[in-house]
């Protein structure tokens, strides 16, 4: 598995290399020091895992999470920050402490799910943050997104969590085989599709499981038609 | 009820009740039951005047309140004596002396009677505000030295949640332990600092003071400390003057301040920056600044607690003689506070 370690301290960096040295199956791809320094590697060398300490100079390790198009698995360092703690808490999200207890981080690095193959070129999760919260979102999970100007709101479960990022920037990179363009305001999960009618107008629409009504504009609608060969 | 409507219900009561006793007094020892409308107004006259020449005296008499015990008794004594007089001469000639005129003989009586019972009311009168304002001085100086024993804890209580607490103890902790692999005599030196950081903040004994140069001691220990986290990030300087070393001053103060340049200032500048103290003497003064690169954030719950808890401790020690000030110039925040020197 490729990992990066992010963590502003060169030190607590050192440490946490000389811990996971004694799990061969980890694999540190680089450091970094910061958001910015991190977001470069992340592109560079796609790793599977972060090792990510919440305050860092600049921006957090949560803005750093959110910010990007594809979140990778994650476990979170933070030598003792209340409102990281309390975020984890909340959103159960897997976190060490420093300094860290190595039956600890064994237990953390068992949780992983296995690496997938390599076809995960699309997104897969995303990590989104709303107020307190925070979550990694499956795209399985997502019903619907829908366009607020250059936000994007997502409908999965209860949850309607703003994340900036235009719906266009969005749409490039979703799997086209589950996510289909519906109009210029949404996105519509495929799999969530229960079924699709014929409007007064000509146009589709489509209902969602979870009680979305989505009408598709005709020229999506043909498409849409085409598509699924319907 | 505040103060100030206290003493005009406790004054106006109390002469009301004087003057209608007085009068009763008249009524039971003098042969002459009937009553005028003349000595009505007479009365009521008295009253007022009463009630005018005592609260003139306390307005003119409130500094005699800190002299000394011997000195201010003679001066009430004499204001007392005063007043009496100036009313039983009022009382007198607005009353019965008008029957001078009539031929009558002068009322010497009454007028020495009204003098001494007049005088006897201010002497009550002086006598219970003295003894009011004492009590009510007592129990401000009662709550000062609570509040003052209050804060310090809360200080000693708070620096302990800072020391002891979360994100210094355990991010030094994590550095020590990186610290015995690559280089085993920084990190027995590091130790030896927490120890002594940790030791300074659980200290046992109560004293409101500690010199500057243990103070600094402890802060120089302590920025050590950040400097091996931060690395090349982190540059402090310190500039004391040898004469201020053993002035003394609330502990904790120096350090919370230093702290705070640490966690709001370098903690969040990617390239890092520098620390640099500074305690000057200046006219029985003692100038101490924390000067840390950064910015002032606008917004900052955790730093407004250390700073206000802070300033509420100088304030109870040195009242309005100490300054605590956070002001921002050319990328630096400077951290201010000047206090009375004391060596006590």
């Amino acid at each position: 598995m490729k990992a990066l370690l992010i963590d502003d301290e060169r030190l607590a960096r050192l440490e946490l290399r000389r811990l996971l040295s004694e799990h061969k199956n980890i694999e540190i791809a680089g450091e970094a020091a910061n958001a910015s320094e991190a977001r470069a590697l992340i592109d560079a060398l796609d790793p599977d895992l972060l090792f990510l300490d919440i305050q860092m100079p600049g921006e957090t390790g949560f803005e750093l999470l959110a910010s990007l198009d594809r979140a990778p698995q994650v476990i979170f360092t933070t030598a003792f920050d209340q409102f990281a703690l309390k975020a984890f808490e909340v959103s159960a999200l897997d976190y060490l402490v420093k300094p860290v207890v190595p039956t600890r981080l064994a237990a953390a690095l068992a949780k992983l799910p296995a690496p997938q193959e390599k076809f995960r070129k699309a997104l897969d999760q995303v990590f989104v943050r709303d107020g307190d919260k925070c979550w990694f979102v499956r795209l399985t999970e997502i019903a619907l997104l829908e366009s607020e100007g250059n936000y994007t709101r997502l409908h999965f479960g209860k949850e309607r969590p703003l994340i900036l990022r235009s719906l266009a920037h969005l749409e490039d990179r979703l799997d086209p085989d589950h996510f289909f363009r519906a109009s210029r305001k949404h996105i519509i999960n495929l799999r969530w599709i229960d079924s699709v009618e014929t409007g007064i107008n000509g146009a589709l629409i489509a209902r969602l499981k979870g009680g979305f009504e989505v009408e598709l504009s005709r020229r999506q609608s043909l498409k849409f038609k085409e598509t699924m060969a319907l | 009820m505040n103060r100030r409507k206290l003493y005009l219900w406790l004054h106006g009561g109390g002469w009301t009740v004087a003057v209608l006793m007085l009068f009763g007094l008249r009524l039971v020892f003098s042969s002459q039951l009937r009553v005028t409308f003349l000595e009505i107004a007479n009365w009521t006259l008295y009253a007022l005047s009463g009630i005018f020449l005592t609260n003139q005296l306390r307005i003119r008499t409130r500094h005699w309140l800190d002299l000394s015990i011997a000195s201010a008794w003679y001066r009430y004594l004499g204001s007392t004596l005063l007043v009496g007089l100036v009313l039983g001469i009022q009382v007198t000639l607005v009353g019965p002396g008008w029957r001078i005129l009539a031929g009558a003989r002068f009322p010497f009586e009454f007028f020495f009677g009204t003098i001494i019972n007049t005088t006897f009311v201010v002497f009550m009168w002086t006598a219970l505000y003295i003894a009011i304002v004492n009590i009510s001085r007592l129990a401000e100086a009662q709550t000062r030295a609570l509040q003052l024993e209050l804060a310090a804890k809360e200080a000693r209580l708070k620096n302990l949640q800072a020391q002891v607490n979360p994100h210094f103890l355990f991010n030094g902790l994590n550095t020590v332990r990186a610290l015995i692999a690559e280089d085993p005599a920084k990190a027995t030196e590091a130790v030896t600092w927490l120890a002594s950081i940790l030791r300074y903040g659980l200290r046992s004994d109560d004293a409101p003071t500690v010199t500057i140069a243990e103070e600094l001691e402890m802060v120089t220990q302590y920025l050590a400390l950040e400097k091996l986290r931060f690395e090349k990030r982190l540059t402090t300087s310190i500039d004391v003057d040898d004469a201020v070393l053993t002035a003394r001053i609330p502990p904790l103060i120096r350090q919370t301040i230093t702290e705070n340049a640490i966690k709001h200032g370098i903690a969040n500048l990617p390239n890092g920056g520098a620390v640099n103290i500074e305690i000057r003497r200046a006219s029985q003064r003692i100038e101490m600044s924390v000067r840390n690169t950064g910015a002032l954030s606008s917004h900052n719950p955790e730093s407004g607690i250390g700073l206000k808890n802070t300033r509420e401790r100088l304030h109870l020690l040195y009242g309005s003689d100490a300054v605590l000030q956070l002001t921002e110039s050319n990328n630096e925040v400077i951290a201010q506070i000047i206090l009375p020197e004391s060596r006590q």
